[in-house]
């Protein structure tokens, strides 16, 4: 329940009895013109605006008097018609307005109920009758605005009568222990959630532009959302997936723009909470190594307030709020023994037994179970002011802050990037626990804090206003050791880690690390028999990579607005914006070196170490890399809302954006001159906001995240060293320092004979070269489509959007990995390799009802079809998020059978949503909300392993060739009870329940074919190439390139090729309480 | 009531927001830095000078030991910044041969040192500048001399005692080299990332009768080190009569070609000018001077 919506004015209506007047009915029209959408609504505001005109004769009225009042404003609005009889009140903070109409010798006349949503601007005709006519009867038949008749925007406006009624924000994902706002994503058609937040349109969740009361708060270095904060302090969420205007710069995906809650003239608040105690038990894959690990939500509670309220009545008002949470996950460690045939079994003696999906069976060892947490605490907190000095001008300053701490003190963390639990358990996420706590485990911190001044001023008759804003965004994360200490300090974080990984003649056993009752269950009885107790790898010493990065984010914007008639009505809106981002990373491996016994167990190479040589073979060595790099960026926009003649609204618009990137060493990257124009038309045929046809063309800029400075420009160059293991294993005699003693590094044979070092090997030396004609990553966006109001509050639409790509800035190689360029693909000094490439095409059907006579719909159904060679800004085979440098592009030789059906292509998308409210009494409500969303599978791939590369990275048949992965469906229930004292007043108990039906559909399979190296095939032989059924690839038309002439054979089959290894997340439950006052 | 005139009491910021710095167009993107490519070499020596202490001094030399395997090795160092990083600006390169380092490293493996006291096996300069200049070139105006002194390594017989291994090494004869560099310059442009060079390299063999031949030449080089002799299909090198390899100049084709077997590129850049050597059958540039561009 809102507590701000306590009403204390109600609607006016306008009555008389005279018998005479029986039958006249005074329609007011409630047309719905949703104008241009005002750079202000990033503020939360609205625009109230119509024509009055005299019912007898049709005649428009000049200098009515109209006043604006809410629970949400200070003070009134007042404005007087024009000569046309037109009013504008802009700049009004969302809520529930009433309008007074007031002119001599009419009657005043007032509506009320007007639901004002940020970014609409509703138009609310009325016609007045003379005083002079006696009425007897009169009938206001209204109808709520629902059809936003001037702007072509696509998306979903949600406030809590929406979030309070359906169960959404599931426990699990980015977000899920606070409720975050990027969750609401996902009602909105076109929209999934992906590993990092949302993906809109076909775009990746680190391409949204998220914004918080007009800041933008989307981390500077990665672009994921930096300021999660939770639905309870929000008053509106808008997701828009499209078809914006210019005043939206910078962004390829979709826009996340919410506004907090504000105080108001009384004091109002709440107490909440909530806990999601059971989360049933997670589907993994069996195990393949001896070390297994699953991991399972325990519980999220969280508990807070909220209070706003008056200073000084109708001119200042404050707002504060504050919110704990903690997130718990299980993760639960085995080691089994995995199950080969006896010596009695012929061919297959001492061999793994393998199950029907080809997975190795195996067995838990009794007594090895261990159970330890991942544990997340969350704060938030919020402060707002809102100042009216006169009714021209108003102020808010918020500040906000989300600190959060994970990880350490025997507990393992939750990632803050993702809000999985570092230890999944999945293939291609975090690898299991293999070695001590120290090794695995991370603290983790990540804090944001925003601060904004906001300053809206109108002139008198409301016909030109100015709106400034000033923000800063500030982070912090860090990944730092688990045992407390700082980066570059001592204990766990001086401590190298150190990595067993031999696997010829065959992987270390369990049994060498740690102790088990019967040790002898490890040994295979049949002679150079499969491995019973593998361990692929296995660390000792101290953690992986430690990270402590800052970044700030200063913005100044300034709008103004100015409204004209001309042919009809302009809004002619022009604005400039100012941006710098820092972002100042220090990382390093603790220690020194991360040490790894290589495959042969005969030498022990530096898997990593930042460093750099001064002279052949003279190496120094970086403990900590540190690098600052800094983006400067402006940005400058025209456009005008044209309602022509008032028939037609024609939106056109013009941007302009630069932005610089540096960093300590001077300029890094210039992309300069990015236009973009936006261009649309609205038309209404029925002339009174019931119906819309309309049409939107856009390029949009993508601001390029300063991850790509951090690690381009830095180049993170490294020295890596070898010795043998008798000079350099743990326990060893004078461990670890012996491992850097000069004396005891060998010939490195990488090295040849002409190579002026012999023993250091220099690596990621130089920055990154970049084209003298590098040009920024843009995209460009059709849409179309029409809506009709086919039930009272009810609107259903159709719409077409077209998306894709223009260029694109990816790091490339030309001559197969001996040196890398920052490039487009495509173009320029990258002319010869293929276009980057993702489109989407789109048809939606969509209708939305909006919450009246108890009760809400939302239902959409999407066909869509996402194509091409590049995801986007990280990679959802291996979650590899590095903006701009990853690997989809690196070499010409990886690009063969790239393009096709993309990981995110899902052909049918339905999203229902549903509530409804039950008054048992006057003072006992019940509300039932449900949720269904059913996808059909993503495409699955033919993958084999590249020379160089790696596993994984040949498509050995075109993208998308493999069987789609199965439908996947999402059963939500929210059930809430609430009991009024008063209006204002309640109590209310709610439970959610996610996935009810537990269903646990196949979300993931195997992919690689072979883990041999191959060349993938090409010609007609792709078009047929299998033998049998699909899951088998003729052996015949697959080409090794491993350099064994071996023909491929059936044992380069990878046995697990298709095996599912990812789940649906299962059913889990949510209680909450709320108290409002 | 009458609306009044408009009237701007106040100055909001947005005059303060458009006296804005000139962003457009005012910077080109970075230049690299000076550096050259990590992976090796192939060279083309084209020799320019020949001079013999005495006659016949120079009968037994000639690039023939060079173009056996005519890979050089150019490695980019930093000094280090204050805060422990490679400081672009100020590089230097060292240069090392695949045939001088070859006889060092057989005679170390075997326990002689190199006695010359006046050099090492490779030659070290720095970069004259931090920048390629106009024409993109990054020059090493001097450098250190490369200057090998081996004694002959004895021949190491087989083992009889192990009939399945042999553990015979050849004999190596006594080394007096010294290589002089001149006139370095390494092509650095964003499509061609150090991956050109050329330079002049005296080259002076001293006999044990102490006669010297001293033979100058132009030295141009390409990197990665791509042979390009034709094999037949075990992988063997295929011989004209006269004992020169055949050459198969498609392996050097930077673009992939799975159909006819090449699963990927052989890693020259593109936009390189290059030829199948017939004197050490390795890609070198085409023609004699750098950059080799199309």
């Amino acid at each position: 329940m809102n507590p701000h919506t306590s009403h204390h004015w109600g609607l006016r209506l306008f009555a008389g009895k005279s018998a005479l007047m029986r039958g006249v009915s005074v329609l007011a029209a409630f047309a719905v013109f949703g104008l241009a959408r005002a750079a202000s609504a990033q503020l939360g505001v609205g625009t109230l605006t119509g024509k009055v005109s005299d019912v007898s004769s049709n005649g428009s009225l000049a200098d009515v008097v109209v006043t604006a009042t809410s629970p949400s404003l200070q003070g009134e609005q007042t404005v007087l018609t024009d000569k046309s009889g037109a009013f504008r009140i802009p700049n009004l903070p969302a809520g529930e307005y009433a309008l007074r109409y007031e002119a001599e010798t009419f009657r005043p006349y007032s509506r009320g109920a007007i639901q004002l949503r940020a970014g609409s601007t509703l138009r609310v005709d009325a016609e007045l009758l003379p005083e002079t006519l006696k009425a007897e009867e009169v009938t206001v038949v209204a109808r709520a605005p629902t059809v936003d008749v001037g702007s072509t925007r696509s998306g979903v406006t949600l406030n809590s009568d929406f979030f309070s009624r359906v169960p959404v924000a599931p426990p699990t994902g980015k977000g899920g222990g606070i409720r975050s706002f990027e969750q609401l994503a996902d009602v909105a058609p076109t929209t999934r959630n992906d590993l990092y937040g949302a993906s809109v349109a076909g775009t990746t969740s680190p391409e949204n532009m998220y914004l918080i009361d007009g800041l933008s708060v989307g981390d500077p270095g990665f672009g994921y959302n930096g300021s999660p904060l939770s639905i309870d302090f929000i008053k509106e969420a808008t997701i828009v997936t499209g078809g914006y205007l210019p005043e939206y710069g910078r962004g390829g995906g979709g826009v996340l723009d919410v506004t907090t809650k504000s105080g108001s003239n009384e004091f109002h608040g709440s107490f909440f909470g909530s806990y999601t105690p059971w989360q049933a038990n997670p589907k993994f894959p069996p195990p393949q190594d001896t070390i297994s690990t699953t991991s399972k939500l325990s519980s999220i509670r969280d508990f807070g307030f909220d209070l706003g309220g008056p200073i000084i009545k109708d001119k200042l008002w404050f707002y504060v709020g504050a919110d704990i949470s903690r997130t718990s996950y299980t993760i639960s460690r085995d080691l089994n023994v995995l199950r080969t045939y006896g010596a009695d079994a012929g061919d297959d003696a001492g061999k793994y037994i393998y199950d029907s999906n080809g997975l190795i069976e195996s067995d838990r060892i009794p007594g090895t179970h261990r159970d330890d947490r991942a544990e997340m605490t969350q704060f938030q907190y919020l402060g707002k002011l809102t100042y009216s000095p006169g009714q021209n001008d108003r102020i808010e300053l918020t500040h906000r802050g989300t600190p959060s701490r994970s990880g350490g003190d025997g507990n393992y963390s939750i990632d803050y990037q993702t809000g999985l639990p570092e230890i999944w358990g999945n293939p291609g996420r975090t690898t299991s626990q293999i070695g001590a706590y120290g090794t695995q485990a991370w603290r983790q911190i990540a804090d944001a804090y925003d601060t904004t001044v906001h300053w809206t001023h109108s002139t008198q008759d409301k016909k030109l206003s100015f709106d400034t804003m000033l923000g800063w965004h500030h982070e912090r994360t860090a990944d730092l050791a688990a045992d407390g200490s700082s980066l570059g300090g001592g204990g766990l974080s001086g401590t190298p880690e150190f990595v067993f990984a031999r696997t010829s003649p065959a992987p270390h056993s369990i049994t060498e690390f740690e102790n088990i009752a019967n040790p002898g269950q490890c040994v295979n009885p049949v002679a150079d028999g499969d491995a019973k107790c593998p361990v692929a790898e296995y660390a000792i010493g101290g953690p992986q990579i430690l990270q402590d990065r800052s970044f700030n984010r200063y913005q100044l914007r300034e709008v103004a607005t100015y409204v004209t008639p001309g042919l009809g009505h302009h809004i002619v809106k022009a604005g400039v914006e100012l941006e710098y981002l820092g972002f100042s990373s220090a990382k390093g491996y603790p220690g020194g070196p991360f040490l790894e016994e290589n495959a042969s167990g005969s030498a022990i190479n530096d898997f990593r170490r930042y460093g750099g040589l001064t002279a052949p073979d003279t190496p120094y060595f970086n403990d900590v890399l540190r690098y600052k790099t800094q983006s400067y960026s402006f940005g400058a926009f025209v456009q005008d809302s044209w309602a022509i003649l008032d028939k037609v609204t024609l939106n056109v618009g013009f941007r302009y954006d630069t932005q610089q990137l540096d960093s300590d060493h001077g300029l890094g990257l210039s992309l300069p001159n990015q236009f973009s124009p936006r261009l649309g038309i609205i038309f209404d045929p029925t002339q009174k906001g019931r119906a819309k046809l309309f049409a939107n063309y856009a390029i949009y800029y993508q601001s390029i995240p300063l991850s790509i400075m951090d690690r381009a420009g830095s180049g993170e160059p490294e020295v890596r060293n070898r010795r043998s293991p008798a000079n350099c294993t743990p326990g060893g005699v004078g461990y670890p320092q012996s491992c850097d003693d000069p004396a005891n590094l060998v010939t490195n044979p990488n090295n040849g004979p002409a190579s002026p070092n012999q023993k250091s090997l220099y690596l990621s030396v130089g920055r990154l070269a970049v084209d003298p004609d590098l040009k920024p990553q843009s995209s460009s966006e059709f849409s179309g489509g029409g809506e009709y109001e086919i039930i009272p509050n009810g609107r259903l639409g159709i719409t077409y959007i077209r998306r894709w790509m223009n260029n694109i800035i990816e790091d490339m190689s030309r001559d197969e990995g001996n040196t890398y360029f920052l490039g487009n693909p495509g173009s320029g000094i990258a002319s010869d390799f293929p276009k980057a490439e993702r489109t989407y095409d789109a048809g939606i059907l969509a209708f939305t009802k909006i919450f009246a006579d108890n009760w809400l719909a939302q239902a959409s159904y999407t066909l869509s079809y996402l194509r091409g060679n590049w995801e986007g800004l990280f990679r959802s085979q291996t979650g590899q998020l590095d903006p701009g440098t990853n690997s989809d592009f690196d070499l010409r030789s990886l690009l063969i059978n790239r393009s096709g059906p993309l990981d995110g292509d899902r052909r049918h998308e339905l999203k229902l949503y549903a509530a409804r409210d039950i008054a048992f009494t006057p003072r006992q409500h019940m509300t039932a909300g449900v949720s269904y969303r059913a996808r059909s599978g993503g495409p699955t791939n033919y993958l084999g392993a590249h020379p160089t590369y790696g596993n994984g990275e040949v498509f050995l048949l075109p993208r998308g060739s493999g069987d789609r992965l199965p439908w996947v469906h999402n059963i939500d229930l929210h059930l809430g009870y609430t009991f009024f004292e008063t209006r204002a007043q309640t109590f209310s108990l709610t439970a959610d329940v996610f996935n009810l039906f537990n269903f646990q559909a196949v979300t993931g399979r195997g992919q690689s074919y072979t883990l041999r190296s191959v060349d993938p095939i090409t010609g007609s032989a792709a078009n047929n190439p299998y033998l049998g059924n699909k899951k088998n690839i003729d052996p015949a038309l697959i080409r090794p390139s491993d350099g064994d002439p071996r023909p491929f054979g059936a044992a380069d089959k990878n046995r697990s090729f298709g095996a599912p290894n990812e789940y649906q997340d299962p059913i889990s439950i949510r209680f909450g309480m709320k108290t409002t006052f | 009531m009458k609306v009044t005139r408009i009237r701007q009491t106040v100055v909001p910021l947005s005059i303060l927001s458009l006296a804005v710095t000139c962003f457009s167009g005012c910077a080109d993107e970075p230049e690299p830095n000076c550096i050259a490519s990590l992976s090796t070499f192939a060279v083309k020596l084209i020799e320019t000078d020949r001079s013999a202490s005495k006659k016949g001094a120079c009968d037994a030399y000639g690039p023939a030991g060079f173009n056996a395997d005519p890979e050089v090795g150019l490695a980019p160092y930093y000094e280090r910044d204050s805060k422990g990083q490679p400081d672009y600006d100020k590089g230097s390169l060292a240069i090392q041969t695949y045939e001088v380092g070859s006889l060092f490293f057989y005679a170390q493996d075997s326990g002689i040192a190199n006695s010359a006291m006046d050099g090492t096996v490779y030659s070290l300069g720095k970069f004259s500048s931090a920048r390629p200049d106009g024409d993109h070139f990054c020059t090493v105006p001097s450098m250190s001399p490369t200057h090998v002194v081996l004694a002959e390594v004895p021949a190491v017989p087989d083992d009889p005692t192990t009939p399945d291994d042999d553990e015979s090494k050849p004999a190596q004869p006594a080394q007096d080299i010294t290589l002089e560099w001149s006139n370095l310059k390494v092509y650095v442009t964003a499509a061609s990332y150090g991956t050109q060079f050329e330079g002049d390299v005296t080259d002076k063999r001293t006999a044990a009768n102490g006669q010297t031949c001293t033979i100058t030449y132009h030295a141009l080089g390409l990197a990665p080190a791509v042979p390009c002799k034709a094999l037949d299909p075990d992988g063997n090198p295929l011989t004209n009569a006269d004992g020169s390899f055949q050459l198969d100049e498609t392996a050097c084709d930077p673009l992939a070609n799975p159909d006819l077997g090449r699963p990927t590129g052989s890693g020259i850049s593109v936009n390189t000018r290059y030829e199948c050597d017939a004197a050490t059958a390795y890609c070198t540039v085409a023609g004699d001077s750098v950059p080799a561009i199309k």
